[in-house]
């Protein structure tokens, strides 16, 4: 029998609950013309379509770095817009530069597997024999939960989907939407006009769709509480 | 090749560590006058995690009963008054580093109209809820 999630999210360890393990990274640079914008496509080579994160930098020393979607702000906008995405092939990272001046992007990006890949081998990310991969100096995130669902069309009216955790307290969730065999990480919240909108709450989290295409989603809620 | 779903840990794939979590709130005070295609902005600075370190977010507000939605970003809509007239505007709130171990949360007004913008009555206060993780790549 599981311990209970509330002493389980206080430990470091617990075999009940699986830690995240990243099954692709690729990493790189482009530059960005004044007010152009890029695509970079990677082949992924992974026998499924992986769930995307990662973090971008206007240096190569990744000493101030942002999360895509976001990033420092001119005159109340995105100074640049990013990115990431990944279908059946490939990982995509797209920019948009909205200032007049050409800048260099650097780019990291990772990728989780979904359920339907538990079953499928993937080729290492980690060198366990040149890097220690757990230590007790930091916390780390426990799965609780993880799972997609498709919604057809809604037509534009909303439709409320809700799934029970139970925890009694506000958890990290990561959430990844897919339309037309695209993934993309869903990073913020339109409340009012998003097609896809997250709502956490201490016992479930709702998705509200307002879509006009089949959206399937990929979440994940973690026992670590989002304090 | 292994299954790395079948494992609750292994040595063959790198993983996500927490690094640090806080929260911290913004106000927009009420009824803030915002001339003709101009911009109201607001910003809160925090110190949380390490250099180089991921950031997950919540944000709620406390004119939405203090529901909790995901991301770093958030897009509202409210209503205010041009020249007496209920009118809309967009009102956004981001979470970015400002350097290494600050974030910046900053809240943006923009008045579209050619008329001065009154926002909304009352106060708005936006909590924003931070975890930081390292970066597989560390």
């Amino acid at each position: 029998m599981p311990i209970s999630p509330t002493n389980a999210k206080n430990m470091l360890l617990t075999s009940d609950y699986p830690l995240d393990k990243v099954i692709y990274l690729v990493e790189g640079s482009t530059a960005v013309s004044g007010f152009g914008f890029v695509d970079i496509d990677t082949p992924h080579g992974l026998p499924f379509t992986p769930l995307p994160m990662g973090s971008w930098s206007t240096d190569s020393t990744w000493d101030v770095s942002y999360e895509l979607n976001s990033g420092p702000l001119t005159a109340g906008s995105l100074t640049y817009e990013t990115s990431v995405s990944a279908n059946s092939t490939n990982v995509r990272f797209s920019a948009n530069n909205n200032t007049g001046s050409s800048v260099t992007l650097y780019y990291r990006i990772y990728a989780l597997a979904p359920n339907s890949a538990d079953d499928l081998d993937v080729s290492f990310t980690s060198n366990q024999d040149t890097s220690f991969i757990l230590n007790t100096d930091l916390n780390y995130t426990k799965l609780f939960e993880s799972s997609d669902f498709t919604e057809p069309s809604t037509g534009g009216a909303p439709v409320l989907r809700s799934f029970f955790h139970g925890l009694g307290y506000a958890p990290q969730v990561l959430l990844w939407k897919e339309v037309s065999s695209q993934v993309t990480p869903q990073n913020g919240t339109d409340v009012d006009f998003g097609d896809v909108v997250v709502e956490i709450t201490s016992t479930s989290l709702n998705v509200t769709f307002t879509t006009f295409s089949s959206t399937k989603i990929y979440y994940r809620i973690y026992l670590d509480e989002q304090s | 090749m292994t299954k790395p779903g079948r494992f609750v840990l292994s040595t063959d794939y790198a993983t996500l560590k927490n690094d640090a979590s806080t929260s911290t709130t913004i106000t927009i005070p009420a009824s803030q006058v915002i001339a003709a295609g101009s911009q109201y902005i607001v910003t809160s600075d925090v110190v949380v995690g390490q250099t180089n370190a991921g950031l997950r977010g919540q944000i709620s507000s406390s004119k939405d009963s203090n529901k909790r939605y995901l991301g770093t970003y958030q897009s509202r809509v409210r209503s205010g008054l041009i020249t007496g007239f209920p009118a809309t505007y967009d009102l956004n709130v981001y979470a970015a580093r400002l350097s290494s171990n600050t974030v910046r949360v900053t809240v943006t007004v923009f008045n579209p109209y050619s008329d001065p913008l009154t926002t909304a009555t009352g106060d708005e206060t936006f909590t924003i809820y931070l975890t930081t993780f390292l970066s597989p790549f560390q």
